[in-house]
């Protein structure tokens, strides 16, 4: 029973409940210490009802996925490589990447058929995907639902079969790595744009070159993407930023990624580098909904200073906010639009 | 009032207090043992959701994640559908549907306006995916050469349809154009640049972007000038060797391409003649009539998928 599984949610909230109960019934005993006997069992109505709620967030958004992490220790789910539940002929494996001084863990969507002798000597594209913070790559796969997007954009051939892949982009659950080289700490872009590609094409067949190489993300995973796909476009050849902000930011999560050097904040900055660097050959996508923040006048920002050969598109809805329900409504369209500006599965 | 608003943040914390005093009011009322149990267990339960959700209304302001209660409640606008406009020729190849969807169609193709110049119309191929994927836009490999280059020079012979379709073929499911340059090149950039894409997008059914470049001999460079100077519409380029190998000023301005992050690739008769310029793709073929088929393949894997249009967006 992980922290975020749905066994995990009901326990919690049924002790929620019956401190309630409780409280009720025993409000009146202990005639000696009534007083301290009745602060106790308040006190103990709101932590049950902030657990419940607390497990309730955390299984939306797949937080902490095991109790390993919510005890500060490291997720050992992952080096077991076991595959996970499948749907729809496609399948979800995972395995542990080591590099640049980050070892995590790191989920594979399969695409239907992948296991077939008939694709044996086929390579596909590869789409990296980050997810926003706080989240995991299950948040990708339990709130976002992403593999059953996957299953119904191939099956319905609006997207070419894909090798996804979802790695953990954080350090530890409460540290937001903004995917960025931290100056004298954690190279999580390096991890990611680097070691993560090559591990991933040493387990599976995956095209090798930038053209059959995408990303995906949503809120600081929009970021990421955004951000990984300006800074290497060698690597990588079009990216789609769902309700990603284009401008770094720092706070109690992040840190001090750049330990005051303006430089190296600039260089993770998309809107700095779309006006003072070089206009890389790549392919952008950019969504947000109209009332999420400041999200909208930032990509009209990025639109205005953008130029050829960079490739823009912008996508938005009137309402959605910040929200889940924004990002399923992206979802689909996104990978629709970065298959199309991959290129397909190669028979080598 | 917005879920945001600092007003609707002290309603509700103003509605737990209020729900406290309640709670508070009725919390011996009932009579009986087990109603009063039930009351207090409401009070409680009223108490603790009111306060749960002035917390959840801070940290949705906190995070700007429902900004209307429209978004909170209604969720985002769904996606809408867009498809593929058939072109203005598609009468003209439905009737030539029964053989193309077998073997592909090749034909000569009269651009608007008069020619632009041209020495002959350019030919166009079609693949059979053509036919029988009528969802998908085709991606487009646009094959420039001079007057004279035959397929025994890298290029191809303008006779029969048979023998450029099985050149072309090479190159399927992308639509290959076989065009021919005057003998200045430099005066028909813009048409292959910009007429030739409009023109094409309006007749067939091909993908707006991502095409590829191929120039045989002599014309390497204006192929290669095209996805310089036209990257939006042209995204790779080969360069195949015709009667000789390429000059080093053109494979110079291949390199300064593929730095720039096009795919390029040089497929020449002997893989030394680009060595040591740091061409990131050479494709040796020896015999001069299997380049251009060579080249045609390496574009091919570097195209999109055929794909259904897409839940929303125009390509």
């Amino acid at each position: 029973m992980g922290p975020a599984s749905e066994a995990f949610l009901i326990v919690t909230v049924a002790v929620a409940v019956a401190a309630v109960v409780f409280a009720a019934w025993s409000w009146d005993r202990f005639r000696r210490a009534r007083v301290p006997w009745r602060l106790l069992v308040l006190l103990l109505c709101v932590v049950t009802a902030a657990a419940g709620a607390l497990a309730g967030v955390n299984r939306e958004l797949s937080v902490y996925t095991s109790w390993a992490q919510v005890f500060g220790g490291q997720d050992t789910d992952a080096d077991q490589a076991a595959d996970l539940p499948t749907d729809g002929g496609s399948q979800l494996t995972q395995f542990t990447a080591s590099g640049s001084g980050v070892s995590q863990s790191v989920t594979v969507y399969l695409p239907p058929g992948y296991g077939r002798s008939a694709s044996a000597g086929v390579r596909y594209p590869m789409i990296l995907t980050f997810a926003g913070f706080p989240g995991s790559p299950q948040t990708w796969l339990t709130a976002v639902g992403l593999q059953q997007h996957l299953d119904r954009e191939i099956a319905e051939r609006r997207m070419a079969p894909t090798v996804v892949v979802l790695p953990v982009q954080n350090a530890a659950p409460d540290k937001d790595s903004e995917c960025v080289d931290a100056v004298g700490g954690a190279r999580f872009d390096t991890y990611l744009s680097t070691d993560v590609p090559i591990e991933v094409a040493k387990r599976f067949r995956v095209r090798a070159d930038r053209q059959g190489r995408g990303m995906l993300g949503y809120s600081t995973g929009g970021f990421c993407a955004a951000n990984l796909l300006l800074r290497h476009p060698d690597r990588f050849a079009a990216a789609a930023s769902i309700a990603g902000y284009l401008s770094p930011i720092t706070d109690n999560d992040t840190g001090d990624l750049y330990r005051g050097d303006p430089q190296a904040r600039k260089e993770n900055d998309p809107l700095w580098r779309i006006a003072n660097k070089p206009v890389p050959p790549v392919a952008l996508y950019l969504a947000t909904a109209l009332d999420d923040a400041d999200l909208p006048a930032q990509i009209q920002q990025f639109a205005q200073r953008s130029k050829p050969p960079l490739e823009l598109t912008s996508r938005t809805v009137p309402t959605g906010g910040h929200s889940v329900a924004a990002w399923q409504t992206f979802v689909p369209p996104a990978l629709d639009w970065l298959s199309a500006r991959l290129a397909g599965p190669v028979r080598s | 009032m917005s879920p945001t608003a600092i007003p609707t943040l002290l309603i509700a914390f103003a509605l737990v207090v209020a729900a406290g005093l309640g709670a508070a009011l009725v919390w011996d009322a009932g009579g009986a043992r087990w109603r009063t149990v039930l009351v207090r267990v409401v009070a409680l339960l009223l108490c603790e959701a009111l306060a749960l959700a002035a917390v959840g209304l801070v940290a949705n302001r906190a995070y700007g994640i429902y900004p209307t209660w429209r978004s909170m409640v209604a969720g985002a606008a769904d996606s809408s559908v867009t498809t593929h406009t058939a072109g203005e020729l598609a009468g003209w190849l439905d009737a030539r549907a029964a053989d193309g969807q077998h073997a592909g169609l090749v034909f000569d193709w009269q651009p608007p306006g008069g020619g632009w110049g041209l020495p002959r119309p350019p030919r166009i191929s079609v693949p059979p995916e053509y036919f029988t994927d009528r969802d998908a836009c085709l991606p487009v490999a646009v094959v420039l050469a001079d007057r004279t280059a035959t397929a025994g020079q890298g290029g191809w012979n303008d006779v029969g349809d048979e023998a450029a379709r099985a050149i072309a073929r090479n190159g399927d499911p992308a639509v290959v154009v076989l065009l021919r340059l005057p003998d200045r090149p430099g005066a028909v950039d813009r048409q292959l640049g910009v007429d030739l894409p409009d023109a094409l997008r309006r007749d067939l059914r091909v993908c707006a972007n991502r095409w590829a470049a191929l120039g045989v001999g002599s014309a390497a460079e204006p192929a290669l000038d095209l996805v310089a100077a036209h990257g939006d519409q042209y995204a790779a380029a080969a360069v195949v060797a015709g009667r000789d190998n390429p000059t080093n000023p053109v494979l110079a301005k291949a390199k300064t391409i593929a730095g720039l992050g096009a795919p390029v690739a040089v497929v020449t008769g002997s893989g030394a003649a680009a060595d040591g310029l740091g061409v990131p793709r050479t494709i040796v073929a020896a015999q001069p009539n299997d380049r251009l088929p060579a080249a045609l393949r390496w574009a091919q894997d570097l195209a999109p998928p055929l794909l259904a249009p897409s839940k929303d967006v125009a390509r």
